[in-house]
């Protein structure tokens, strides 16, 4: 077992990022930074209805404007590129609209030329006629029978339904001793990453190279063989640096088909980067899920059953139909909840897609039942820790099947509450928060716990190469978009292999650098693809290890390992250093050296793994105004064993800050019209340094799990855990005037709630 | 978010800047600091065919006390207003004003000029501005003339500005004696323009209030004066119970906007909340505080 040598010298300690050097000093190389000679760039004309026909579109006066080299419109790509069609009810999507447009935004046409002020000059003059349909907007109202239907296949607008029962729910709400009822919401978001999605494509040769703002190239890559009715010879994709993705940039989204196909019927390379308006309207939204709930109980707090819905507004298309699925699937929460029935809604309207954003599914879940968990305990009068301790799923039972079937894999829930609660403090700071209030200041505390899933499969690549000079190089299949993973998967092969950080270099992100790969997202990077890291490199030890027993003249049972290198285990003087072992494969084998110096993973993880802790915030509200601010902010994670707490505290940290915005800050909205409003990023609120609070404690607990590594994921936490904690930090606040149903919670409905209070 | 095309030029004097204006009229733009009308131009909400740039033009960036008056060139920075002694000492209302404008970027870009022929219904000066009393600058090729910041200011993004005309330098006055003054701002995040802004400026002469003034930025198609909370309190005693009684009439007569940040009713609310915290903060300054 060579992983046991992880942490000997890097992991587990705060070493600097390894990425940080090149992207700080600006020399990063991000999608729009790619000039090809003699790139064209495209131009999408958009949908500028909710709903419509498409009655026509007239690209001939675009054709004639100069430096324009083609216009595109559906009939032009029909039959060449294929549409997706769906396992729900829904007509297909087109990479460009055909006869209908289904939310603002939706790409129409594309115009192609010299330079992108031309290609947007000439986008000006493309006409649509369009014939305005009713557009779907409230996704409750979208269900009720003769409502206009977003696809004519989807009855009542309906995208997906699924109801998940376990237990006997009906017997424990007729016997329950106390019922608490509620609705609830998370507005809709944007992902708002720095840099937006784009795409350059080249054609040459018959091979297709495209870069992508992504999170997927592999996916992309054979999404596109797929997609491309005439397919080139070859596709290779290159994710260039990332400015952001959180999710956003999972999907192959139409433009990053369209704009290949025009490379190659054009012949020359194209590039295509959006305007913030642009990619606001045209990457996929998240959250938008919300939920009405029963919860039964006895007076002691006991929970016995959960029923309700979970209605997810998916947009236009039924990419996001697993949210509201995942939402339900993590709905018990940390909690032995053992009757519960859920109906599982995805429901359309005329709204941008929705898709994965950073949680996807889980912040909502555990929002619900942190929710109805603070509810339960308010109804009863309980301390709302007591009600979770007592709900708590106890260490014995681990590993714990959830009743909608999830299996959280290790931890003790009920220990991390208590030691969380003295840890972080939390009964000093409710009692200094109640002392101020009664001062007159509207300071409050609030805390959640949650457990959430990461780390899924279905697998993760590694390709470890011994080099030569002593140098190690790793290809891997998971795409980091500036988590810091290349500094992780460097500290476990230097662990591992007995060599200086320095002399590590991690490659990633090209489907011609590593074959197979699924990406970054779900909280898996460092977790299964670390998996494939350490996999890899103990594949490359075993086989040097036989060559060790050659050369000590000993038999290979005989052969020991420690960092860098092989000994004799009856006379540990006997050496042979790593570096020297693979200079000597190099000399002896030449060409085919690697097939000793280079091993391949392909890293199953088996099963997920269960993140779980308490957050706790602290905020105050004014008074006059009913603004918020989040004052202070501490948590208790048990992310199992970490490899460097540097990349923990980032992805916290910044996770928090985000989970602020979706409590406080952020939302996409749309008028009633179904236009978005907030298109912006002084109109959509994403949270600066400004609103960061600004004193925030992170405590680590390391229970590992069944990876060589014992890691669990940590991009999520912060998304997952610090809503439910705000929005209990605001009610205490405002000592029950308000009780938090939707995010994010707007100063207007404070101000409200203290008036009607007074 | 590319413009269409345009043309450029760059005058290096004041009358070349007013010939161009005169030439072009209509189809030109003034740029100034250029982070409200670049971001038009991107959005291709204005298409100008000539742009005019400013900032080669010498002698229209100067804080200067003249008298009872200080002149303020127009294309003299946020940042600059912001960190200028004299105005912190002899108007601090407008150097607090400029403080609370976006971000550092954003300050050390726009200008005050800019600013005020933009005419942003939520724009941070005009509320200062307007309590202030202050007056702009207008130069042609057919001569000068001085307007009320109010009356310049005519709806949202428009203004009394003639196409031939450009607007040179901003004049506030010169305060001195027992005055405070306060600018309170409401924005959703620190580097947002206001949703509501609040100037105060008072005087006090033998515990009671001499004169007041409070100018609104964000409540309506432009800034506005809250004459009845003025006139409420000058003579009055200078409290913060005269305060708490006369600022609820600063949303009389008020018709704010809805909009994606808030309701018409919130911003009535907060006009009120505001005018009440800018007027005592301005009166403890009064006070020595
Ligand atoms: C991110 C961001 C945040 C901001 N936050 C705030 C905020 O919180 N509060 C706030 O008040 N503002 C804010 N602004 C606006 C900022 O203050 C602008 O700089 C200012 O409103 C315009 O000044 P400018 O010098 O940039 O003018 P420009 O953008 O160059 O010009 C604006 C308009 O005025 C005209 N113009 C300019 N100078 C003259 C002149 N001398 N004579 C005649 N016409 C002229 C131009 O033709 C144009 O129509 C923000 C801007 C940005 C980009």
């Amino acid at each position: 077992m060579y992983s046991r040598w992880i942490g000997w010298r890097y992991s587990g300690r705060g070493v600097a990022r390894l990425e940080d050097l090149r992207l700080l000093r600006g020399a990063g190389r991000y999608l729009d930074d790619i000039r090809l000679d003699g790139m064209l760039y495209a131009s999408f004309v958009r949908s500028e209805y909710p709903h419509a026909r498409i009655k026509r579109v007239d690209v001939s006066d675009a054709l004639k404007a100069s430096g324009v080299v083609a216009a595109l419109t559906y009939s032009d790509i029909e039959g060449r590129i294929k549409p997706w069609s769906f396992k729900s009810p829904s007509s297909p999507m087109y990479p460009l609209a055909g006869d209908r447009v289904r939310y603002v935004g939706e790409p129409v046409a594309v115009v192609v030329a010299e330079d992108p002020y031309k290609a947007e000059d000439a986008a000006e003059l493309v006409q649509v006629d369009y014939e305005p349909l009713e557009p779907v907007v409230d996704p409750i109202k979208a269900m009720e029978p003769g409502a206009p239907r977003v696809h004519e296949e989807a009855e009542r607008n309906i995208a997906f339904r699924k109801k998940l029962s376990c237990g006997d729910v009906a017997r424990e709400l007729a016997r329950a001793e106390v019922v608490v009822a509620d609705r609830l919401w998370i507005g809709r978001k944007y992902a708002a990453s720095l840099e937006p999605r784009g795409v350059v494509a080249s054609y040459s040769g018959g091979e297709l190279t495209v870069w992508v703002s992504t999170q997927t190239p592999h996916d992309h890559r054979d999404e596109l063989l797929e997609r491309l009715a005439k397919p080139p010879r070859s596709v290779r994709v290159i994710q260039p640096d990332v400015g952001g993705a959180f999710g956003a940039k999972i999907e192959v989204y139409p433009e990053e088909v369209v704009v290949p196909y025009l490379a190659m019927l054009l012949g020359r390379p194209v590039k295509w980067v959006p305007s913030r308006r642009e990619d606001a309207v045209s990457t996929t939204h998240g959250r938008d899920v919300g939920a009405e709930l029963e919860v039964a109980a006895t007076r002691g707090g006991e929970i016995r059953a959960v029923r309700g819905r979970i209605i997810a507004d998916v947009g236009a298309y039924p990419l996001g139909v697993w949210l509201p699925l995942t939402a339900a699937k993590i709905l018990p929460g940390a909690y032995k909840i053992s009757s519960a029935e859920v109906e599982v809604l995805a429901v359309y309207t005329n709204k941008t897609p929705l898709a994965a954003y950073r949680g996807a599914g889980r912040p909502e879940g555990i929002f619900f039942i942190e929710r109805m968990v603070d509810l339960l305990a308010d109804e009863l009068g309980l301390d709302p820790a007591e009600v979770r301790a007592r709900n708590l799923v106890t260490p014995e039972m681990m590993p714990y099947e959830n009743c909608f079937g999830w299996k959280y894999d290790s931890g003790d829930y009920v220990s991390t509450l208590r030691r969380g609660l003295s840890l972080l403090r939390v009964r000093e700071l409710e009692e200094w928060a109640s002392g101020e209030r009664a001062r007159g200041r509207l300071v409050g505390v609030g805390y959640a716990f949650y457990v959430e899933i990461t780390s899924g499969g279905p697998f993760e690549t590694a390709r470890v190469t011994l080099k030569e000079d002593g140098s190690v190089e790793i290809a891997v299949g998971s795409t980091p978009t500036g988590q810091g993973d290349a500094t992780g998967f460097a500290q476990l092969a230097a662990d591992m292999l007995g060599v200086p950080m320095e002399s590590v270099r991690v490659v990633w992100g090209d489907t011609s650098v590593i074959e197979e790969g699924v990406g970054t997202f779900g909280s898996r990077t460092l977790t299964v693809g670390g998996g494939a890291v350490i996999d890899a490199v103990s594949q490359v030890l075993e086989r040097l290890r036989s060559r060790a027993g050659e050369v000590l003249g000993i038999p290979e049972g005989r052969v020991a390992y420690r960092p860098g290198e092989f000994y004799d285990m009856l006379e540990p003087d006997r050496v042979i250093g790593l570096a020297d072992l693979v200079r000597r494969v190099y000399r002896e084998m030449g060409e085919s050296a690697l097939e000793v110096v280079s091993a391949y993973s392909k890293y199953d993880p088996k099963t997920p793994v269960y993140p779980y802790g308490l957050h706790v915030a602290v905020v105050e509200v004014d008074r006059g105004t009913g603004r918020v601010r989040v004052l202070e902010y501490r948590s208790l994670d048990d992310v199992g064993r970490v490899i460097n707490p540097v990349l923990v505290e980032g992805q916290i940290v910044g996770g928090v800050l985000q989970g602020i915005g979706d409590a406080l800050y952020e939302e996409m909205k749309y008028g009633g019209d179904g236009h978005p409003l907030t298109l912006s990023l002084s109109d959509y609120g994403v949270p600066t340094a400004m609103e960061a609070p600004e004193k925030v404690e992170i405590h680590i607990q390391e229970t590992p799990t069944h990876h060589p590594h014992g890691t669990r994921g940590v991009g999520e936490i912060g998304t997952i855990a610090a809503p439910p904690a705000i929005a209990r930090a605001v009610e205490n606040a405002l000592g029950g005037a308000l009780r938090v149903r939707r995010l994010p919670i707007s100063p207007e409905e404070i101000l409200r709630a203290l008036e009607s209070a007074r | 978010m590319y413009p269409p095309e345009f043309k450029v030029l760059v005058p290096s004097s004041l009358e070349e800047a007013l010939k161009l204006l005169k030439e072009h009229g209509d189809n030109a733009k003034i740029l100034a600091g250029g982070h409200s009308l670049i971001p038009m131009m991107r959005l291709r909400l204005v298409k100008p065919e000539v742009v005019i740039y400013l900032g080669k033009v010498p002698g229209l960036r100067y804080i200067r006390e003249n008298g009872s008056t200080i002149k303020i060139g127009a294309m003299t920075t946020h940042g600059e207003i912001e960190s200028s002694s004299l105005l912190a000492e002899k108007n601090p209302l407008l150097q607090e004003t400029a403080s609370k404008i976006g971000d550092l970027q954003v300050r050390n870009m726009g200008t005050i000029g800019g600013s005020i022929a933009h005419a942003d219904p939520a724009a941070d000066y005009p509320a200062a501005l307007t309590a202030l009393e202050a007056t702009v600058v207008l130069k042609s090729l057919d001569g000068e003339r001085e307007v009320k910041v109010d009356e310049f200011i005519q709806g949202p993004y428009f203004t009394d500005a003639r196409p031939d005309e450009l607007l040179v330098e901003v004049r506030v006055p010169s305060l001195s004696g027992r005055f405070g003054t306060a600018y309170e701002k409401l924005y959703f995040r620190a580097t947002d323009f206001a949703i509501v802004g609040v100037a105060a400026y008072v005087e006090v002469d033998g515990g009671a209030f001499s004169r007041v003034r409070v100018g609104l930025t964000g409540v309506g198609d432009k800034p506005v004066r809250a004459r009845q909370v003025e006139e409420e309190l000058v003579g009055r005693e200078a409290s913060e119970a005269s305060i708490e009684k006369a600022a609820d009439l600063a949303s009389e007569g008020l018709e704010p906007p809805s909009d994606v940040r808030a309701s018409s009713e919130y911003r009535k609310k907060m006009a009120e909340v505001l005018t009440k915290r800018a007027l005592t903060r301005a009166l403890s300054k009064a006070k020595g505080g």
